[in-house]
């Protein structure tokens, strides 16, 4: 279960990625405003560190602390992608646009192996744990008859 | 002329990093009204300039006009953080102003940047980098500092007028003023006004009552064109006209049966009338009035208008080499 829920987990940040560099390259917005739109939909609120960060941006934390401290609470990820997640807040808004998409696009890569590696691990445990319920109620049947 | 000069020093300072904000803060109200520049260098001590001419800011909150012990330097840090604040930490957004030395906030002061300029094999700027001084030019707004202006402009049925001054002479301020007064028929009956603020800094959302259209962040070229085609408007403000294809623009604009107020640079007469592309603008005869303003000391204080045709006499007399003839007789008007 948790699992599944980590593997949704990353599979919103590499939309949200996705939608960072769209974004970013269509309407040219400050963080600030792409952070609270973004906060608002819906298919974002399971990221807690992304609603963290828009609360405490509003809350008058300047982006760079907000980003940081809220990527490092996030309950999900492991330290490899906190470290990522904290890379990435480092370039989201540091340079001209078409600079900023390109190294986006690294990241992007980095979480899309993330997810992979995360569904891998669910199909890998699933298939454990299906095993085993298998052979332990294959066991139970013999013992009971 | 009503001379109600509102403070924008604090909002100027919100991008300049917190310690040091806190002390510009400080600063006493008759002080932070009277500046109209404040000037960041790296590892240098702070300037402000203001109509009490040019100080040090020291570490007391105070100003002082010779360099003491305790006069704050300007740190490499305090550079860094408060271009990123500048930025509001996203240089995408604002990357074609920076480009071209600026970045204008959301209240209109505009701050220029000198640093290293990055360029492509084909000579043009793509990036400016080592960013080394900031200059945070504060945005004034004087209510009603237009008045006398606009009721000239009325009165005498002026076609359209050209704002000359120096840098700090009030040019943007009383173009924003007009703006204001036209567009909400406060003096006037209401006109179809179009404002084309190419750098952001005549408009801005909290201080402003107009009722115009606004092309934020357009070259002026492609914002007149546009402003013809889709919004019919009887006015068009603008600042800061310099090239050839804006002077066509409004040449083209003008034939169409728009009005124009816009702004060029010019310290005094005799650099408007040797700056060659206010020639070219007055040759279009789109203008028929230039109004020279004073000097950063005097803001929004007309000291001259012009008829165009006059400038234009002067401009041909002293290329073929007639200079010192006296066109007083020929003034229209003087503001003092």
């Amino acid at each position: 279960m948790l699992l599944k829920k980590r593997s949704e987990y990353l599979e919103k940040t590499v939309l949200l990625i996705e939608c960072l560099i769209l974004e970013i390259e269509y309407s040219s917005e400050t963080l600030y405003e792409i952070i609270k739109c973004f906060s608002l939909r819906n298919e974002f609120k399971c990221l807690d560190y992304l609603l963290n960060c828009n609360s405490l941006i509003e809350e008058g934390v300047e982006y760079p602390n907000a980003w940081s401290d809220s990527v490092s609470n996030s309950k999900f990820f492991n330290k490899n992608e906190k470290e990522k997640m904290l890379q990435l807040g480092r370039i989201l808004g540091s340079s001209n646009m078409q600079t900023q998409k390109r190294k986006m696009k690294i990241y992007l890569e980095y979480f899309n192996n993330f997810l992979f590696v995360s569904k891998k691990a669910e199909e890998k445990y699933a298939s454990v744990f299906l095993y085993s319920g298998t052979l332990l109620g294959f066991g139970l049947f013999i013992i009971i008859i | 002329m009503k001379k109600i000069i509102k403070d924008n020093f604090d909002s100027a300072v919100s991008c300049i990093s917190t310690d040091l904000r806190k002390k510009l803060l400080l600063l006493s109200p008759e002080i932070k009204n009277k500046t109209y520049e404040i000037r960041l260098r790296e590892n240098r001590p702070i300037i402000l300039f203001g109509s009490y001419s040019a100080a040090f800011f020291n570490s007391d909150s105070s100003i002082s006009f010779n360099k003491r012990s305790d006069s704050l330097i300007f740190s490499e840090e305090e550079l860094s953080d408060t271009f990123n604040r500048l930025c509001s930490y996203s240089v995408h957004t604002h990357h074609a102003n920076i480009i071209n030395g600026f970045v204008t906030m959301k209240e209109g002061h505009r701050v220029g940047i000198a640093g290293t300029a990055v360029c492509s094999p084909e000579g043009e700027i793509i990036n400016i980098k080592n960013i080394s001084s900031l200059n945070i030019r504060i945005a004034r707004s004087v209510p009603g500092c237009c008045e006398e202006l606009l009721k000239y402009f009325l009165k005498e049925s002026r076609k359209s007028l050209l704002i000359a001054g120096p840098p700090g002479s009030g040019k943007t301020t009383l173009l924003r003023d007009f703006a204001e007064k036209i567009s909400s028929g406060e003096l006037c009956k209401i006109m179809k006004t179009t404002v084309i603020d190419e750098r952001e800094e005549i408009i801005q959302k909290n201080d402003f009552n107009g009722n115009c259209d606004v092309l934020k962040g357009y070259p002026k070229e492609y914002a007149i064109t546009s402003a013809i085609k889709t919004l019919s408007p009887e006015i068009i403000i603008c600042d800061e006209i310099a090239t050839e294809k804006e002077i066509s623009a409004i040449s083209r604009a003008v034939n169409s049966g728009v009005r124009f107020i816009a702004t060029v640079h010019a310290s005094d007469f005799d650099e408007l009338v040797s700056r060659p592309q206010i020639e070219r603008l007055l040759e279009t005869f789109s203008f028929d009035s230039v109004v020279l303003l004073e000097n950063a000391l005097n803001p929004c204080k007309i000291k001259q208008i012009y008829e165009s045709g006059d400038v234009l006499d002067e401009i041909y007399r002293r290329r073929s080499g007639i200079y010192g003839a006296d066109i007083c007789g020929d003034l229209h008007f003087n503001a003092s």
